[in-house]
């Protein structure tokens, strides 16, 4: 169907018009994103359509939308257009434009069927993402620009390795070339090759994750960028990972390496949890719990290739949706404190819940989301996996519900000493969260709720994803 | 659909789709708070009104709908939980009236009675709920309420403190229990609808032994978390520093029933388990009752005496279902309603507790009250019903639930020795629940006022007055409704010789007289028995230490220095590992850069150097 | 007639003068001379070469490469004459602006 290429390069269409609007960018962008939202959530109702051209050695245009990549669509709409509505103050008219590119990138790697074309957009979010940091960035942009594109872009052309070892295998067994999904994983190739091109996918994809302990650019980035760029770093970045594992490390299943996942996905969670619990920024924080909860979606695996646990696979899928709605809220919330305060540091704030009662209420919810409160989306994933995991793991499972209490100290403790307590004076008067700020979090946390309590229009996409049996 | 089952959800679907439109309501105009009580006493007054339609109609329906994945939601109503929705709409009901006056000078009244009427909508919910799924929703629901609300006055230090507590030390007991749903998931998979309360009801005895003993364990580590039970008990003292009408609705008659609720309604988990998940439910409840009595005694803050009488009453409440477990007789009734009971008697002490907060300007002290009960009889007075209630004075109310599960454990002790010391530990419990009771009662009470504030406290306004003596009426009266009460959830007949029968009654009066010695007429110093008493009051006095260990051992040390260790291995190990992998790339070129001099004759000869080299090897391989 | 061999022997040394000047020498203008020989070396050498296999097109070649060489020169003469008056120094030495 044709009109899904239309959705793939109407964000890329849009990324242009940022550039010529002048001082009317930020209104016009708030209005496209809105309309790409709009579209894509009309695509609800055509999920599992392909659109297919270009045949050229086995590199074709083959895009589709199907029951995993369409939650993931959707969740990037919804992202950015919270993200651009939310609008730091300091930011203009290319940054839109980097924000439309970084979405069509974005649809593009999860649109794509093809292992080639996913690499193109793999790389291609790369080249927005750098300048987002490295233009806008805080005191150490250049730094963490720079750190950000070589570590991810190491992962990234080692999976180009794997993805030539791979077409080569498929060449030298049908004698062509196919890139596509559904053929080119018929060509695994096994004995020590197999494990050359497991790490490359491995790499690209848990880096992106990101994953304890190739987890370093992730902090640097989340907090050096201006809060929008968090958002959608944070929210959508390490979505392409979780997708890149769903959708094509899930080929290379086996036991042994599904030991291996889990236990990085516990260690995962319970060093970021740690590792938070120590922070003294606030959005440094969120950025360690935003590490620790795609631990989960490394449990969700792990234990998927031991025992082909549906409910803990779901559970994973469920929290990259989950995590891509709650982790904004949290960002949004801090950045909207660094704005009023004018710091982030946690000891210096404290009682903020007497100026701000907005911001109290959104970051209380935003932050109980993240520990995994039921009635709000992260419980949902978070339930799925830890039930889903058990009869696999069993008593390790305990390590994971470690973490649980973990995480939720964290956030309780932040809680207690930035928004609760006595008001620290020296702040003086300040002012609650502007419209601009508040409408696009309470949309998030809105639909963190519904998710919350209606799981099932996403759940069930991911369940017919997974093969739609119990 | 049927009209009962409509009503079943609209029980705990009013009081929730009340909580956005108080809050909405007081934002948008602050006059609009002043009808935030009327608005969520009378929703919740709808709600038991539901409930007692319900308990006329109807028993045990069973309404359930796909929720996500195999997972169901839907309504679970069985004589159980009807007199549970019974018992929590109504006290929850009473406490939101007496909650009108308490809160009516406080500028967030509608954050208040928004919050509060949430939770009641949520606990409403824990016992209604057909699923353990849902049913976990909405017991987080209400440990999120009482997180909130103990936290209601964020500016005082202490509440943010003791909020964090209980929800982290809640949150303990509950990642247990999702474990033990884990475990209960995977055993009843196999009949469809995993978690299910019908499904586990009716298949529990299908199912390997020891997963269910495992199960038990684990959601019995979530009961003890909210029912607050050693050693997960610590967090409802602390809790005592949100407003009182909390403490009483929230941390004394509903709230922390759930755990005990939770017990009882997968009581056939623990029945077809393996016998020693039915003696860790009865020891820990019969050793909580016993633990929390002796702390009882040492404490001066009068909303913390009444916490640990209430877990204290937990114990009872939790050592009732265990003593059936392990005797394999359904003693859910007795449970029960020493639960309600219980309720009802709590309510009032702390509503009573709360009357003369509030006359006395929040000076909680019990030594700086005194002579209390000229200056507000009425108040007193239900106090004083409370407290005889709360001891097992005949005819009260307390007399027919806690005596009679004394009762039990003696009886079914003669065919389980292993019961014995828990009768033992219930007896010692009940004698000091007389002690602590009238300790309070007579340091309150008699004597002359010890501060300002006590000599000019009066009596609250009506519309605190009303509750409080329908309280006192209830726990008064509640008795005469025990054999009703057991024939409707369930029969359970014992037989015990009188002397037994009696022993709990003769160590009341003697409990009584002691405090009377020493509180009351004030014969004997309590200062210089505590002193005489050495190491043991010290132990006592600083709760076993226990909150010690928690707080400063685990949480400010172990957890925090592990924190930092973690935070500094990130940042110089991992990612120094990062960087120095970067800085030797940097290096490098540092060195090999120095090639590259500038000036143009350098690169001349070493282009010509190049092209003589590349001559030579190309001869050498004789590709030239 | 001179043998090929003698020709190309001269071309040689020509070339190797020219070498050597751009290796050593310091002046900008020298520099432009050495290229001058080198590229004149080169031209002999083709020419020598087509009268050597009788071909024609070898005269054709050099007087396109004398046309360039010409040409490069002009510009070669341009640069430094623009670096002198910018500068007052064409010493090759002096010129290092373009390293690391």
């Amino acid at each position: 169907m044709v009109y899904l290429l239309l959705l793939l390069l109407l964000p890329l269409l849009f990324s242009f018009i940022p550039l010529f609007s002048g001082r009317y960018s930020k209104l016009l962008s708030s209005f496209l994103s809105f309309i790409v939202l709009l579209v894509t959530s009309i695509f609800y109702f055509h999920i599992n359509e392909s659109f297919k051209t270009l045949a050229f050695y086995g590199v074709d245009l083959n895009i589709a939308i199907n029951y995993l990549s369409y939650p993931l669509v959707l969740l990037v709409s919804i992202v950015v257009f919270a993200a651009i509505l939310y609008q730091d103050p300091d930011i203009e008219g290319s940054y839109f434009s980097y924000i439309f590119f970084l979405e069509f990138s974005l649809f593009g790697v999860f649109m794509s069927q093809n292992l080639f074309l996913f690499y193109i957009f793999w790389e291609l979010v790369l080249i927005p993402s750098y300048f987002m940091i490295g233009r806008w960035g805080g005191p150490r942009k250049d730094y963490t620009a720079l750190k950000f594109l070589i570590y991810t872009h190491v992962g990234s052309v080692l999976m180009l390795v794997s993805i030539f070892i791979l077409a080569y295998n498929y060449y030298t067994i049908y004698g062509n070339f196919n890139f596509d999904y559904s053929s080119i994983f018929k060509a695994i190739p096994s004995g020590s090759i197999y494990y050359v091109v497991l790490a490359g996918f491995f790499l690209a994809f848990f880096i992106k994750l990101p994953t304890v302990p190739l987890h370093t650019w992730a902090p640097d980035v989340y907090v050096e960028s201006p809060t929008t760029s968090s958002m959608i770093f944070s929210g959508l970045l390490s979505k392409m990972g979780a997708y890149g594992i769903f959708a094509i490390f899930m080929e290379f299943g086996d036991p042994e390496l599904g030991w291996f996942i889990v236990s990085l996905g516990i260690i995962s969670l319970i060093y970021a949890s740690f590792s938070a619990l120590a922070q003294r920024d606030l959005k440094r924080m969120v950025a360690y719990a935003s590490i620790g909860h795609m631990g989960f979606i490394s449990i969700s695996i792990g234990v998927y290739f031991i025992s082909h646990s549906t409910l803990a696979l779901i559970g994973g899928m469920f929290m990259m949706f989950a995590h891509g709605l709650i982790i904004p809220i949290l960002f949004g919330t801090v950045g909207s404190v660094e704005r009023s305060t004018g710091t982030r540091a946690i000891r210096d704030l404290g009682g903020l819940t007497k100026m701000m009662p907005n911001l109290a209420f959104l970051m209380t919810g935003g932050f109980l989301a993240s520990l995994g409160l039921p009635g709000l989306a992260g419980f949902i994933a978070e339930f799925s996996v830890v039930v889903g995991s058990w009869e696999t793991i069993t008593y390790i499972s305990f390590l994971v519900v470690f973490g649980l209490v973990l995480s939720a100290s964290y956030h309780i403790w932040a809680l207690q000493r930035t928004i609760f307590g006595p008001y620290n004076n020296y702040l003086g008067k300040i002012g609650d969260m502007i419209p601009r700020e508040f409408w696009p979090m309470l949309i998030l946390f809105l639909l963190v709720l519904i998710f919350g309590i209606f799981p099932s229009p996403i759940y069930n996409l991911f369940l017919q994803y997974s093969g739609g049996v119990y | 659909m049927d009209p009962l089952i409509i009503s079943g959800i609209l029980i705990f679907l009013l009081p929730l789709i009340m909580f956005p439109i108080i809050l909405l309501l007081g934002k948008i105009n602050a006059n609009y708070r002043k009808y935030a009580g009327p608005m969520a006493t009378s929703a919740i007054f709808i709600s038991f009104l539901l409930s007692y339609y319900l308990y006329i109609n109807g028993k045990n329906i069973v309404f359930e709908g796909q929720w996500f994945y195999n997972f169901t939601w839907g309504i679970y109503v069985d004589p159980l939980s009807i007199s549970m929705s019974l018992m929590v709409s109504g006290v929850s009901f009473l406490i939101h009236m007496f909650a009108i006056g308490y809160m009516g000078k406080d500028p967030n009244k509608h954050v208040y009675f928004a919050e509060t009427t949430l939770f009641t909508g949520g606990m409403l919910g824990v016992v209604l709920s057909s699923n353990m799924v849902m049913f976990f929703l909405f017991w987080e629901l209400v440990g999120l309420c009482s997180y909130l609300l103990i936290g209601f006055w964020w500016f005082k230090p202490n509440a943010a403190s003791a909020a964090k507590k209980a929800f982290i030390v809640t949150r303990v007991g509950d990642v247990l229990l999702i474990l033990g749903l884990a475990v209960l998931y995977w055993q009843f998979i196999k009949f469809g609808d995993p978690l299910s309360v019908t499904t586990i009801i009716n298949n529990a005895h299908y199912v390997d032994k020891v997963q269910l003993a495992i199960a038990g364990a684990l959601i019995l580590g979530g009961a003890a978390g909210k029912s607050a039970q050693f050693p997960l008990h610590v967090w409802i003292p602390d809790a005592m520093e949100g407003p009182t009408t909390v403490s009483a609705l929230i941390h004394a008659a509903t709230m922390v029933t759930a755990g005990i609720y939770l017990v009882a309604r997968i009581f056939p988990v623990y029945i077809f388990a393996l016998p020693w998940a039915g003696y860790l439910v009865l020891y820990i409840g019969a050793f909580t009752a016993f633990l929390a009595g002796t702390m009882g005694i040492v404490m001066n803050d009068i909303k913390r005496i009444l916490a640990y009488s209430t877990i204290s009453q937990l114990g009872y409440m939790l050592a009732a279902l265990g003593l059936g477990i392990v005797a394999t007789e359904n003693t859910i009734s007795i449970s029960i309603y020493h639960l309600i009971v219980h309720a009802f008697l709590k309510a009032l002490l702390f509503l009573s507790a709360g009357a003369i907060l509030y006359s006395l300007l929040d000076i909680r002290d019990i030594r700086k009250m005194g002579g209390l009960w000229k200056k507000m009889p009425i108040t007193i007075t239900a106090m004083f019903i409370g407290s005889l209630t709360l001891v097992g004075f005949p005819p009260t109310a307390g007399y027919f639930s806690k005596d009679e599960i004394i009762s039990l454990s003696y009886f079914l002790s003669q065919n389980n020795p292993g019961i014995y010391y828990a009768w033992l530990l219930l007896l010692i419990g009940a004698f000091l629940t007389t002690v602590y009771t009238f300790r309070m009662f007579f340091t309150v009470a008699l004597g002359s006022p010890r501060s300002y504030a006590a000599e000019h406290a009066k009596d609250p306004p009506w519309v605190m007055i009303v509750p409080l003596v329908i309280l006192s009426i209830l726990s008064l009266i509640y008795g005469i409704f025990q054999e009703d009460f057991y024939s409707y959830l369930g029969e359970v007949s014992f037989t015990v010789p009188i002397y037994v029968e009696m022993l709990p009654f003769i160590l009341v009066l003697l409990g009584i007289y002691i405090a009377w010695l020493f509180y009351g007429s004030r014969r004997f110093s309590a200062e210089s028995f505590a002193k005489r008493s050495g190491i043991l009051y010290s132990l006592v006095r600083a709760k076993y230490y226990l909150d010690y260990i928690y707080t400063n051992i685990i949480a400010d040390r172990v957890v925090v220095y592990l924190a930092y260790a973690f935070s500094l291995f990130d940042r110089y190990i991992v990612d120094g590992f990062v960087n120095a992998i970067g800085r030797a790339f940097n290096y490098t070129a540092d060195i090999t850069k120095r090639l590259q001099t500038g000036i143009v004759q350098n690169y001349a000869t070493l282009v010509i150097i190049g092209l003589i080299l590349f001559l030579i090897i190309g001869k050498i391989m004789g590709v030239i | 007639m001179i043998p090929l061999i003698y020709v190309l022997a001269v071309s040689l040394m020509m070339f190797t003068v020219g070498l050597y000047g751009i290796l050593t020498v310091k002046g900008g203008i020298r520099l432009l001379i050495s290229i001058e020989i080198l590229v004149n070396s080169a031209n002999l050498n083709i020419v020598a070469w087509g009268v050597g296999i009788a071909d024609a097109s070898a005269v054709l070649f050099v007087l396109f490469s004398i046309a360039i060489a010409a040409a490069e020169a002009a510009v070669g003469f341009a640069i430094f004459v623009a670096l002198y008056r910018e500068t007052k120094n064409i010493g090759l030495k002096s010129l290092m602006e373009l390293r690391w």
